[in-house]
């Protein structure tokens, strides 16, 4: 014979004992990761006006510097007006920035006063990383109504202590690249 | 009949203990399959840029030689600039590249130190396939402004030991563009 059970609460949070429906349905609450990280205020946004002012420059600059935690990054909104640009998008960069701008990621959760664990910077010019291995290439289009939306199913992940640039690879563009990247923090596995 | 009352707590050795809601919900984090193989390194992509040369060209090559997970392949990022070009997505289909050039995925973790476990490649002409069956094809259109973005949502699925092709039905005469993402799974 099975012995039932109910499933309680196992914080101090005050949570009831675990319904299941009429039609035989435990209830959950199935919290997207991204979700999820945003209601503990581990979510952010980098908003991001650069000019690489040149080819093969990097433009931005994101580190992970939360010492146990995953950096996700889930989403990133691009646009150019001048010229048709490719943007690479470089994983494992490293050496240290050069003439770098900081930019302060804001917290998604207006409730939160958390700050991101990250160095993000930018600069109108070169910041000269070095290494790394191309993982994305964004194909910016200067005639695209809008922004264009990249999202990542699986996310792009910076284990903590590891760095990515973007890079203007082929095009100067003339003009300022406006970025949007939301990224998210998780405990490692 | 006895009910007994139980917590949810973590069997690997953490002691973190599950949270219900004031509504009797229990709280999970459901992950979606390609964010959760990529926590565990699982996750890689493909860029490269191939300009086919033909019409029916198999022009880029992936085959699982994982013994035991599945490829997925949940979304393709991809744009022509001369010709509208169908590429069909080809499944199943055997035989040996002739004169493909080696590509290597790269990890979408960065730190994770891995590797997919793929035979990768591209040829700019024919890399002459036999059999497969298309599960889908994606119409390139060379106006289109912006990045083609193709996802699936079930994921395209590869087993162990089973290749797949991208086959451009009219030649490009330019370069096709193509980031291509996937993830390993454990097979069902």
């Amino acid at each position: 014979m099975n012995e039932s059970v109910y499933i309680q609460d196992a914080t101090a949070s005050g949570g009831s004992g675990v319904k299941v429906t009429a039609a035989n349905q435990m209830l959950v609450r199935a919290r997207h990761s991204a979700a999820d990280a945003n209601a503990l205020g581990n979510a952010y946004c980098a908003v991001i006006e650069a000019d690489p002012n040149g080819t093969d420059q990097d433009f931005i600059y994101l580190k992970n510097t939360h010492s146990t935690m995953d950096l996700c990054i889930y989403k990133i909104r691009m646009s150019t007006g001048t010229a048709d640009i490719d943007v690479d998008i470089k994983l494992g960069v490293t050496g240290s920035t050069t003439s770098g701008t900081a930019v302060l990621p804001t917290n998604m959760n207006a409730g939160s006063t958390n700050a991101a664990d990250c160095t993000c910077e930018y600069r109108d010019e070169d910041l000269a990383l070095t290494g790394g291995t191309v993982t994305d290439t964004l194909y910016i289009d200067k005639d695209f109504i809008g922004e264009q939306e990249f999202d990542y199913p699986s996310d792009i992940i910076l284990t903590p202590n590891m760095a990515l640039v973007f890079n203007c690879v082929a095009v100067d563009p003339t003009a300022d690249i406006n970025t949007e990247i939301f990224f998210y923090f998780r405990p490692g596995e | 009949m006895s009910y007994e009352s139980v917590r949810v707590t973590d069997a690997t050795g953490k002691n973190y203990g599950a949270k219900t809601t004031d509504t009797g919900q229990l709280v999970v984090q459901a992950r979606q399959s390609a964010r959760d193989a990529n926590a565990l390194g699982n996750a890689y992509s493909v860029v490269t840029e191939i300009d086919s040369n033909a019409a029916d060209g198999d022009f880029f090559y992936m085959r699982n030689t994982n013994a035991v997970m599945d490829l997925v392949i949940h979304k393709i990022r991809i744009q022509t600039g001369s010709v509208d070009t169908p590429v069909d997505i080809k499944v199943g289909c055997t035989g040996t590249p002739t004169s493909g050039t080696a590509i290597i995925p790269t990890t979408l973790k960065c730190g994770s130190g891995k590797q997919a476990d793929v035979d990768c490649q591209y040829r700019i002409a024919d890399m002459a396939l036999t059999g497969g069956f298309v599960v889908d094809t994606l119409y390139v259109d060379k106006d289109f402004v912006g990045t083609q973005a193709f996802e699936w949502p079930a994921g395209i699925i590869v087993p162990p030991n089973t290749a797949m092709l991208l086959n451009s039905s009219a030649d490009p005469t330019a370069d096709i563009e193509i980031v291509l993402f996937f993830h390993f799974r454990p097979a069902e």
